[in-house]
């Protein structure tokens, strides 16, 4: 019988057999199209273990259709899933594996059906339709017969759903039910991390302190937790490796994110330690560069602060739409008396960022329906034409920059594909099952381009509200520096810097592990993440 | 140093900064070594060869044995050879000192001033100018005082050390007789200095140009006279510039900082 890599399946699949040919023994007189409804199943399951997967399902479409015996037609339908999710068109199994899953546990293949709706998770990377799907029909009673390992990533998906939806406490019952074998262990964990970050982040603004820093401590313990599992040591981390998805990126955000819950406790030394770790060069690396410049801001090492930001603001980022950081650098400059200096980055915050803001709300106000919006997001090249070659290259950037980017295009990509497969399967020409499959993947495209849509749509309303906010703190600067610049005056000081101290030394080589090199406006490429500043003492106290 | 400027070399690896830089502030890089030598031994394998001698000409292989103290400073070992070692082939009868055979001193020839100096004006230099160093073993200090960087058009940076380099040790010497016996001047002591440059092509491999100067004292018989043969003794400076490779092993292997490893 069917050659499965589930072994469990396959046993299950042959305790069938004689059902089968028991059912057409005791009801010869139905036929279906000439044949009694056993033959044509016997014939589908013969295909089906043939690997005739395009005729197995063909076959199992009839019988899904035609059958008066409910057990065939249910059996047919799984079959059916498993035959198009063995031909790689895993949104039209995912109809036949999702109509088993909401037929409920009265389906004989319900569990199966709904291991069948993760395998396609899996496959497309959807992390949101299946798992909401699942979620909405979540059957812990009859969850709990299922393989562990699978109910260990259903757990996983929802409880990742419902962190999105922000209902913590759920995600975290989910999260938590995730067994420590599983390959979503890791992520699981990381996920909890994340939560009490969040509600470290929650305390904090209501100004309570000591649950702020025991959801920090929290955090801090999973992302240990998580490092943990490598082991420390080489074999036993190539063992996780192979253990857990995607460990090694996990433990490069575990990096992150503690530094992130130091900062959070307000511990700035230990954060700037984690922050420094991580690898120059990778994808968080621009992240950790603009929180670790806050975290020296924070300590009052401004020229350290001013020198992470000279790494971010190199040609090496020329694209990255990083608002925030042009307003910290006038914040420090603001902190040095170096006023002139602090007004430059204004101005470049000005130029490059609060001048997108009335393109943004043009297109926002446009009322443009979600599919334009996807054009974004999912396609390479955009046409003068096209609303969103409007936007402005940093914030498509930094659109295209969010992991979630990848899943809807490799899920569309794979929506397209199977379209293309579905037309070219000779056996199904004129048939209903092709009508139905192109139907499902039509619908389907149709829905993620909507839903990429509507992503996009919200992620440019947010960089609209972002700039907009920090046109406000940009404001308030420029207000400060007045101030200042008039009690300067009043004081009788120079306004020009230059004439109000000397520059300070240059900055120690820590030891013989360090090269010094002075910056003399080259960036090369080995020394970004390596600058530090040192600025003129111009604050009338430190003359 | 700041980045070694070669002209025909491109150097900036990316554009100049958004911002002009203001008189109020400066810009340094701290930068960590990615090419750290403390701690390693180093093995080079050199082909050196004198360029100053008029007339004799040396083509050696050299070994040479670094341990890298700290990042500026190494202990180096070095033998140098032109000749098998202690191979001196058969006994001329009449002259114990000397010996014929030549197959095994593939390092020592003279140079075509010799040969005409000898061949069409019937002379020869003395003997202690053409006495040639058969095999050398000594030990070198070496400091690293400079570092740089280039980049070829922005393919890739590469990094080097200079460095200065003094020491001493034993060689053998030997010289050609007129009847083209061989004569060994035995054992001396030999300094030498000089500098070179390093250039890493990987953490575990770098490019070496060496260029040093050996002193030592020549003796050896003079031109027979009324008074039968006496020995002379010269300095002798021979320049060899040596070309190799390096293999790095141990210090401390560099770790992918966010790596639990």
């Amino acid at each position: 019988m069917p050659a499965e890599g589930n072994a469990l399946e396959g046993s299950t699949v042959r305790k069938l057999i004689p059902t089968i040919v028991f059912v057409a023994v005791l009801l010869p007189g139905f036929h279906v199209r000439g044949q009694t409804s056993g033959e044509l199943l016997n014939q589908a399951v013969e295909a089906y273990n043939a690997d005739s997967l395009a005729q197995a399902a063909k076959l199992f479409y009839e019988v899904k259709m035609t059958d008066p015996q409910a057990a065939n037609r249910a059996q047919a339908e799984y079959y059916l899933g498993q035959s198009l999710f063995k031909m790689g068109m895993y949104q039209s199994a995912l109809a036949f594996y999702n109509a088993v899953f909401v037929a409920g546990p009265a389906h004989p293949y319900y569990l199966k059906g709904t291991e069948g709706l993760v395998r396609v998770a899996e496959a497309l990377k959807d992390d949101t339709l299946i798992p909401s799907q699942i979620n909405k029909y979540y059957n812990s009673q009859e969850f709990a017969n299922m393989d562990p390992m699978v109910l260990s990533r259903i757990n996983f998906y929802v409880g990742l759903l419902l962190y999105r939806q922000e209902k913590y406490g759920e995600s975290m019952a989910f999260l938590s039910a995730i067994d420590a074998e599983s390959a979503v262990y890791a992520k699981g964990l990381f996920l909890q991390a994340i939560i009490h970050i969040r509600l470290g982040v929650r305390y904090n603004l209501a100004r309570d302190e000591a649950r702020t820093k025991a959801e920090y401590n929290k955090a801090i313990e999973l992302f240990g937790t998580i490092l943990d599992l490598s082991g420390h040591e080489r074999v036993k981390a190539e063992e996780a490796i192979d253990r857990y998805d995607n460990i090694v990126r996990l433990w490069q955000l575990c990096t992150l994110n503690l530094a992130r819950a130091y900062y959070g406790k307000g511990d700035f030394a230990k954060a700037i330690m984690y922050y420094a770790r991580v690898p120059r060069f990778s994808q968080d690396w621009a992240d950790a560069l603009f929180e670790m410049s806050w975290a020296f801001f924070m300590r009052e090492e401004y020229g350290k602060a001013l020198g992470a930001l000279h790494t971010l603001h190199s040609p090496r980022f020329a694209k990255l739409f990083s608002p925030e950081s042009w307003i910290l650098k006038a914040t420090i400059y603001f902190h040095v008396c170096l006023y002139e200096e602090a007004k430059g980055s204004l101005g470049y915050f000005s130029e490059h960022f609060e001048k997108l803001l009335p393109d943004l709300k043009k297109l926002l106000d446009e009322n443009l329906p979600n599919e334009q919006f996807a054009s974004l997001l999912l396609k390479d090249k955009l046409e003068k034409t096209d609303p969103m070659a409007r936007v402005p290259d940093t914030i498509r950037l930094s659109i295209l920059n969010s992991p979630r980017v990848e899943n809807f295009r490799h899920f569309l990509r794979s929506l397209e594909a199977e379209a293309v497969a579905i037309d070219q399967v000779s056996e199904w020409k004129g048939t209903r099952l092709r009508e139905e499959l192109a139907g499902v993947v039509a619908v389907q495209r149709n829905l993620l381009v909507r839903t990429a849509g509507g992503f996009v749509k919200a992620n440019l309303f947010n960089r609209y509200q972002t700039v907009l906010g920090f046109v406000g703190h940009a404001k308030l600067v420029k207000l400060e520096i007045t101030t200042r610049e008039r009690q300067l005056l009043k004081a009788g000081l120079d306004i020009k810097a230059e004439r109000r101290g000397k520059l300070a030394p240059r900055p120690d080589v820590p030891d013989e592990t360090y090269n010094y090199w002075p910056f003399r406006k080259e960036y090369w490429r080995d020394e970004l993440g390596f600058y530090e500043y040192t600025v003129r003492r111009a604050c009338p106290e430190n003359r | 140093m700041k980045k070694t400027v070669l002209s025909f070399l491109a150097l900036t690896v990316l554009s100049s900064g958004a911002l002009a830089q203001s008189p109020n502030e400066r810009v340094h890089v701290l930068q960590k070594r990615d090419y750290s030598v403390k701690n390693k031994i180093e093995v080079s394998g050199f082909f050196g060869m004198s360029v100053d001698d008029i007339f004799t000409q040396h083509y050696s292989g050299i070994l040479a044995v670094d341990y890298h103290i700290d990042e500026a400073f190494a202990l180096e070992f070095t033998w140098l050879s032109s000749k098998i070692p202690f191979m001196m082939g058969d006994k001329v009868s009449d002259n114990p000192a000397s010996y014929k055979g030549d197959w095994f001193r593939m390092g020592h020839s003279y140079t075509d001033a010799y040969h005409n100096l000898k061949d069409d004006a019937q002379l020869s230099p003395s003997n202690a100018d053409l006495a040639m160093i058969s095999n050398y073993w000594g030990i070198n200090v070496e400091f690293s005082p400079i570092y740089g960087k280039f980049s070829l058009f922005n393919w890739g940076l590469a990094r080097a050390d200079f460095y200065v380099t003094a020491g001493g040790g034993v060689t053998t010497t030997e010289y050609m007789r007129p009847d083209e016996s061989w004569v060994d001047t035995g054992i001396y002591f030999m300094g030498n200095f000089g500098f070179g440059f390093r250039i890493f092509l990987a953490r575990w491999l770098a490019i070496r140009l060496d260029m040093r100067d050996f002193t030592f004292a020549a003796k050896v018989e003079s031109e027979a006279g009324a008074t039968g043969t006496t020995t002379e003794t010269k300095i002798r400076n021979t320049m060899f510039v040596m070309l190799g490779v390096s293999f790095l092993f141990g210090g401390e292997e560099p770790v992918e900082i966010w790596s639990p490893y």
